[in-house]
């Protein structure tokens, strides 16, 4: 394993503060798992030339290079920032469970999760010139960053998330239509939550934001206790965003709350990938790393059916096809 | 139910113990704030339900383990008649029930009488039995007699009354003639299905080898025998063992002279004691000699009357645990005077010289002089007249016609007294011709001749039931003076000769030979008295002794005829009147003794023409009278003395091993009853086996579901 690789497990990376330097780890682990490599697509600032293949864009084709040399070249151009992301993170107080963390033993909270999995968003977002805002939510939005492409937008993200404290009750419902209002221009919305609200509502958000034609990612987390209770005690469970409380001894009916947990978990994911948004849910225990590469993975293999979605390089898919480490390959390069 | 050692059942506390520790285990929890409060809940509601009803269960499964075990260790007992109770679709059962109403079960031990402890435990058997089976209730004085028949259990009341009235009787066990009534009870049986159950103290009276037959076949029948041990195991008791006269003739002004003795049987004994001595109701104490511990004490006592007739007499100790055997009775029929018939053989008209003149002078003699009547020869009179005289005295007579000597031994077999002194007139061989018949005659052995050996003295057998025993009693000096001449040699007397039954030697001359000078013999009801010499001087110089008079009024009244229609029986015998054919018997009863008033006694025929007055609930101690009339319509009373049979005096118990030697094949089960109210319809049996089984097994279910609840689900 590599050390990149190592720094993705959230225990170790539990370890690494601040947040700007987990996300960066995270980053990094990523791009090295992806083979980075420089990203091209259609822009104003030109890079170099590479031959014409057949399929190219023929609006692409420079004349002046073919009067010079007879022979057919396209142009190529740094990328810039060209779609604009907004990270909706959940700060409810539900997000803040996470026994081992508590314990001081190692691992993620839920926010704690959240939050470096925003930060390492929002630098692959800014890294490749793409603009990534931030909205901090309970039952309300907290605060609100809008899409910026400028290396301090980062900062300000790193910023926000590291001085949240999640302690309030959920409403994502209202937060997905408060946040739909806001973003004028059409992006990539990625929500980071327990989903543990009203479903209906989120759902309803959710399609007003599809509505406006934003493409939408669901990072469904959860602590792996949320979903399999595998307490062998006697517990009084004490609503984490309320005042109920309930006596319960968890082997008695384990099966039957993990049965309503995966119903719960499989309902999510078959609303979200019916209405065409990614769905992806991840526990606190997760490779981080390994997370986002199979999201960007789905992603990828997603550019074939969806234009305009989110992606490193979502302008040259007409141009070229991607590798599944996202490389172009020049027109008859893969010869 | 009971428990043997209910004092455990305190640890039922424990029970609360499951309980206890499941309210501790529900304060022992961690707390976790839990965000998918919604998911939990709605699992909850689905499942609360369930999971309540199981920890019901494994509560009570848990609870019930701790109950169990406390109550095995408590070691419950429960009759299997209860058990029964739950099982009611047992076969109906046909019960023979039989209490001992013996006279041993009167022993008290702490105020109660084995008998009554023996009524609660029939009436817990009667309580625990089914309704459906049916009793049939037996008392060992009457086994032939049951007092319920088949007794229907639906009506236990009545028969728990009947029960509890049942009174004890002063009769000994008979336990062959009692388990020949239950055999008889199980063979009028409504059911198949039989059981046999014994209510007794189990002492050794009244078991005899007998017992084994029946027994073997109630065990062949495959009846199931429950014996139900209600006596005491002590033994000690002061008994009142005789009571009788010494003598066999009684009359007015005369002493009547009582045997009696007391059985000490305890550990200690008993000074200056006292008794009561009663004579037809007067009581007067008696004071008792020592009574050494375990022995036996005679006590002569001797009583007088003033009037002839029947009188009656009865001694009392003071009371002990078993007061039934402190009394004993007797009857005496004390005679107005004695009738002597003297037959001389060789009559004179000289005073003194007659063969008789000294007999009639001895039994004349006093305030009351016998009715003496002299012949010289024996006259015909028939067995029932009033000539018959109570002694007959045959003085030197010749010889007697074969007529006359059949008279003779007919009265005595009805029980005439004979005395035959022999003398020189006497023919030897016509006598053992016609008396001696070869030792079936009527005189005790065979005369062979006059011997003129001279003796000095006469010595007198130490025989208490001689009729000589007066004699006995007074100094070897007082009879070393009599002196004989001659006297009747006889054959097979001789010192140390082997003499057949029913004969012996009272008396012997004082010689070298010791040869027999008075031989008895019993004939029947009679019995005779052969003197080996004369009654008058002829031979012997006896009739001028001062012994004389003694011996001769003593020898007559040992053997003069007494009345046979009083006497003495042991209570539950039957008492029997027989009457010759056309003897008429009317309205005939008997009372009872205490004034308990009259019962009717039955009167059968007999084969031969005669009847019988018979009675058989004797159950009593005591006088009982029987009166009728007879065909003048003379009223007629006869007396008997009811008394309390000598063998329920000895408490011992039963061995095991003896009373299962007894039984043969028969194999009873043997319960102690306590009165602390153990259910008798079955033995009982002891619980912890089974519930240390369903113990076992609950732990086990309770383990299999705790594992089951425990689950994932």
């Amino acid at each position: 394993m590599s050390e990149s690789t190592t720094y993705l497990r959230p225990e170790i990376l539990a370890q690494i503060v601040p947040l700007g330097l987990r996300a960066q780890r995270v980053v990094e682990g990523t791009m090295s798992g992806l083979h980075r490599s420089p990203l091209h697509g259609q822009s104003v600032e030109f890079a170099d030339y590479r031959e014409y293949a057949p399929g190219d864009d023929l609006k692409r084709l420079d004349w002046r290079a073919y009067a010079r040399s007879n022979r057919f070249y396209v142009k190529r151009y740094e990328e810039e920032t060209n779609f604009r992301a907004t990270l909706l993170v959940d700060a409810s107080a539900s997000m803040k469970y996470g026994r081992a963390a508590a314990r001081g033993e190692g691992g993620f909270t839920k926010f704690d999760y959240a939050a470096t999995l925003a930060a390492s968003l929002a630098m692959l977002c800014i890294k490749q010139r793409d603009a990534a805002g931030l909205a901090l939510f309970d039952a309300a939005e907290r605060s609100w960053l809008k899409p910026s492409a400028a290396q301090s937008q980062l900062t300000k993200i790193l910023d926000i998330l590291q001085n949240a404290k999640p302690d309030r009750t959920t409403d994502l419902g209202t937060v997905l239509n408060k946040v739909a209002g806001q973003i004028n221009n059409r992006g990539v919305v990625v929500v980071i939550s327990d989903l543990l609200c009203d479903l209906d509502a989120f759902y309803e958000g959710l399609g007003r934001l599809q509505y406006q034609g934003h493409d939408i990612l669901v990072f469904h987390l959860l602590d792996r206790e949320e979903i399999e209770l595998p307490f062998n005690d006697s517990v009084l469970f004490k609503d984490i965003e309320g005042t109920e409380a309930l006596f319960a001894e968890p082997w008695a009916f384990r099966k039957a709350y993990k049965q309503a947990m995966e119903e719960f978990i499989g309902e999510v994911g078959k609303r979200c990938r019916t209405a065409g948004i990614d769905y992806l849910l991840l526990t606190t225990s997760d490779d981080l790393g390994s997370a986002m590469a199979k999201f960007l993975h789905q992603r990828q293999n997603l550019m074939g059916r969806h234009s305009g979605k989110i992606t490193s390089s979502s302008h040259e898919h007409s141009a070229g096809h991607h590798t599944e480490a996202g490389d172009v390959i020049p027109p008859g390069g893969a010869a | 139910m009971s428990f043997l050692s209910a004092g455990l059942l305190f640890g039922l506390f424990l029970a609360s113990v499951p309980i206890i520790i499941h309210i501790l285990n529900r304060r022992r929890f961690q707390v976790i704030d839990w965000p998918p409060m919604k998911y939990l809940k709605l699992t909850l509601k689905k499942n609360r339900r369930r999971i309540r009803i199981e920890q019901m269960i494994l509560l009570a499964m848990r609870t019930l383990a701790v109950i169990l075990l406390i109550l095995a260790v408590a070691r419950p007992v429960v009759s299997q008649a209860s058990l029964s109770k739950l099982m009611p679709g047992r076969a109906r059962t046909s019960r023979v029930l039989v209490i001992d109403d013996s006279l041993s079960m009167g022993y008290t031990t702490a105020g109660r009488t084995a008998f009554q402890v023996a009524q609660n435990a029939a009436s817990d058997l009667i309580k625990a039995a089914g309704v459906q089976d049916s009793v049939t209730v037996l008392a060992t004085s009457a086994p032939d007699r049951p007092v319920v028949r088949d007794g229907n259990l639906q009506d236990s009341a009545k028969l728990m009354d009947i029960v509890a009235t049942l009174p004890l009787t002063e009769t000994a066990s008979n336990w062959v003639g009692t388990l020949e009534g239950v055999r008889a009870a199980l063979s009028t049986a409504s059911f198949a299905n039989k059981e046999v159950v014994l209510i007794t103290d189990l002492r050794r009276a009244g078991w005899t080898g007998g017992a084994t037959r029946v027994a073997d076949e109630l065990a062949e029948a495959r009846v199931p025998v429950r014996i139900i041990d209600v006596g005491d195991r002590r033994t000690e008791n002061v008994s009142l063992t005789k009571f009788e006269l010494e003598e066999t003739l009684a009359l007015p002004e005369q002493p009547i002279h009582v045997a009696a003795a007391i059985r000490n049987n305890t550990g200690n004994a008993i000074a200056n004691g006292q008794a009561t001595l009663s004579v037809d109701g007067e009581s007067r104490p008696v004071l008792l000699p020592n009574l050494p511990a375990g022995a036996t004490t005679e006590i002569p006592l001797t009583v007088s009357v003033e009037s002839a007739g029947t009188h009656t007499l009865s001694m009392s100790l003071s009371p002990d645990a078993l007061p039934a055997d402190n009394t004993r009775y007797l009857t005496v029929n004390v005679r107005p005077t004695v009738s002597v018939l003297l037959v001389d053989g060789a009559p004179s008209a000289q005073p003194f010289e007659s063969e008789t003149d000294f007999l009639a002078l001895a039994y004349s003699v006093g305030a009351r002089p016998w009715n003496v009547q002299r012949a010289t020869e024996v006259k015909r009179i028939g067995p029932g007249s009033p000539d018959v005289p109570d002694v007959m005295v045959l003085a030197n007579v010749a010889s007697l016609t074969g007529e006359q000597s059949a008279a003779i031994e007919k009265l005595v077999q009805n029980g005439m007294g004979l005395m035959i002194f022999v003398g020189d007139q006497v023919d030897v061989d016509a006598y053992n011709q016609r008396l001696y018949r070869e030792g079936k005659g009527l005189l005790p052995v065979k005369l062979e001749r006059a011997m003129d050996t001279p003796t000095a003295g006469i010595v007198v057998e130490k025989d208490p039931q001689s009729p000589l025993a007066a004699l006995s009693k007074l100094a070897p000096a007082a009879l070393a003076g009599i002196r004989t001449r001659q006297y009747m040699a006889v054959q097979g007397a001789g010192a140390g000769a082997a003499l057949p039954e029913g004969v012996s030697v009272l008396a012997r001359w004082n010689n070298a030979e010791n040869p027999a000078a008075v031989i008895e013999k019993s004939v029947g009801k009679g019995r005779v008295l052969l003197f080996t010499t004369t009654t008058g001087k002829k031979w012997t110089d006896w009739p001028v002794d001062r012994t004389y008079v003694l011996g001769v009024r003593w020898a007559a009244m040992g053997i003069a005829r007494s009345q046979d229609l009083n006497g003495t029986l042991s209570a539950g015998e039957t008492l029997r009147i027989p009457f010759e054919a056309g003897q008429a018997v009317i309205d005939p009863k008997v009372l009872l003794p205490n004034g308990k008033g009259a019962d009717v006694i039955d009167n059968d025929k007999v084969p031969g023409g005669g009847t019988v007055l018979h009675y058989a609930r004797t159950d009593h101690a005591g006088i009982y009278t029987v009166t009728w009339r007879d065909e003048k319509s003379k009223a007629q009373e006869a007396r008997f003395a009811v008394n309390p049979p000598l063998s329920e005096s000895d408490l011992e118990p039963i061995a095991s091993a003896q009373l299962a030697e007894l039984l043969g094949n028969l194999k009873p089960s043997i319960q102690r009853y306590d009165t602390n109210g153990v259910g008798l319809g079955q033995p009982p049996r002891e619980l912890w086996r089974p519930l240390a089984t369903i113990l076992l097994a609950l732990m086990a279910v309770e383990t299999m579901f705790a594992v089951w609840v425990g689950r994932e689900r």
